[in-house]
């Protein structure tokens, strides 16, 4: 609260000097309104002349459109600063994407060589695990700045979630039982299909389940279930792992934000997934949520609307 | 006879990686790494597909899509855009023009690359 009263910082934030930035240029129109008031009252009472009157409204009205204008030129500023921001991150980010992917796949032709010894081999899957792990969050940042320009273009059509999780879940098997834990997923009969962007909501599954095995205690079961909910499906998926605190729980929708127990075990998160899944879930006119209990029982859930028949 | 693959792209070690996967499923691949060298094998090689790029050399990908959809030898050709490119109006620009099919790079493996080359020739 108080920060909001304290222009300076604000204009320090905005990184402008205090005459060109906005917040200061609203407070001086203020201040300016409320002296010509004054100013035409007190005048009033000595000149009845009506042009002294008038004369003092058009002073008024040009100064305050001299500052208008600049505060026009600030905010325009302000949204160029924001577009250069944008578009750096956007450059940047092709600029990655060419030697990843070439680096992707030449392992790829490299790994699928029977002759290599099992040391070269598990060095270069190191090598390969850390390029995908790069190459997902230059995606995520994209997808990111994407929805942050309202750049999201989704292409909804019917589909199976119950399908795609299958495909989620038999993508994620070898990464979940590298911690002995167990992946299920109960299918309830007469699930409609629902209508969004498959590809997108793909990648919601994959970031709930893979936050799920990141987070969960070794050697435990993580359920999914998928069943009819009025007009939508609803996807669930529960873990069992470190409660969220309720202190972080108001904050983990929100972009690279990382709860305090994650930030502990987890150090290679980058706190974007949740607010891409959250994004995207939103724009397919779904809705999306959470609830973690003292006992470290986790349930993320999202549901769509289901596709018309 | 091998079917031909047209393979417009720019850098030299991605035509290496896709040229050597695709050999080895039994392609013929024609290499070209400018734009227009791309136009000009297009015509005289009459490809059975073609891959391209769309931040190219001289020519952007765009238009030599545009040459190839207007060239009668090529018209109907399929074309498969590979690139790193991914904005909505640049995915929606390329499907006008007359793309089969928009394939990132970076969200795809060489084997999921390899399928849908082989679904757009019907193998």
């Amino acid at each position: 609260m108080l920060r909001e009263l304290n222009i300076k910082a604000q204009c320090d934030d905005l990184r402008m000097p205090l005459w060109e930035c906005p917040h200061f240029l609203f407070v001086v129109m203020g201040f300016v309104i409320i002296i010509a008031m004054l100013a035409i009252n007190i005048t009033a009472r000595y000149y009845t002349d009506p042009e002294v009157a008038a004369l003092i409204v058009i002073a008024v009205a040009g100064f305050l459109l001299v500052i208008s204008h600049i505060i026009v030129g600030a905010f325009e500023r302000v949204a160029e600063a924001s577009r250069a921001r944008s578009e750096f991150v956007s450059i940047i980010s092709h600029q990655l994407r060419n030697p990843l992917s070439s680096i992707r796949w030449q392992l790829e032709i490299l790994l699928r060589n029977q002759a290599i010894d099992q040391k070269t081999r598990s060095y270069l899957e190191g090598v390969n695990e850390y390029n995908n792990r790069m190459a997902k969050l230059v995606n995520d940042l994209l997808t990111v700045n994407r929805i942050e320009n309202n750049r999201l273009v989704l292409t909804p059509a019917p589909f199976s979630l119950v399908d795609l999780t299958k495909k989620v879940i038999k993508d994620n098997t070898a990464f979940a039982s590298a911690s002995h834990i167990n992946l299920t997923l109960e299918e309830k009969k007469g699930v409609p299909f629902v209508y969004a962007d498959q590809v997108y909501i793909q990648w919601a599954v994959e970031n709930l389940l893979g936050n799920a095995i990141r987070y969960s205690n070794p050697r435990t079961t993580i359920p999914l279930t998928i069943h009819k909910h009025e007009g939508y499906v609803r996807f669930e998926i529960v873990n069992n792992g470190t409660t969220i605190s309720s202190e972080d729980a108001q904050h983990i929708f929100e972009k690279f934000f990382r709860a305090k127990s994650a930030q502990r075990t987890h150090t290679d998160g980058t706190g974007l997934g949740l607010f891409i899944t959250k994004s995207i879930v939103e724009a397919s006119d779904g809705s999306i949520g959470f609830n973690s209990d003292a006992s470290g029982k986790t349930t993320f859930w999202f549901m769509l609307p289901r596709a018309k028949k | 006879m091998a079917k031909k693959i047209l393979f417009i792209e720019d850098e030299s070690a991605l035509q290496r990686t896709v040229g050597d996967l695709l050999t080895s499923a039994g392609y013929m691949v024609i290499p070209a790494l400018t734009g227009d060298d791309g136009i000009r094998l297009s015509m005289n090689e009459t490809p059975d597909l073609i891959l391209l790029d769309l931040v190219l050399p001289q020519k952007d990908g765009f238009e030599v899509l545009t040459k190839i959809r207007s060239t009668n030898e090529t018209k109907d050709t399929p074309v498969i855009v590979l690139t790193n490119l991914e904005g909505s109006g640049e995915v929606e620009r390329a499907l006008s023009l007359g793309a089969h099919t928009y394939l990132v790079k970076l969200r795809y493996s060489l084997d999921e690359v390899l399928e849908k080359i082989k679904k757009a020739l019907g193998d």
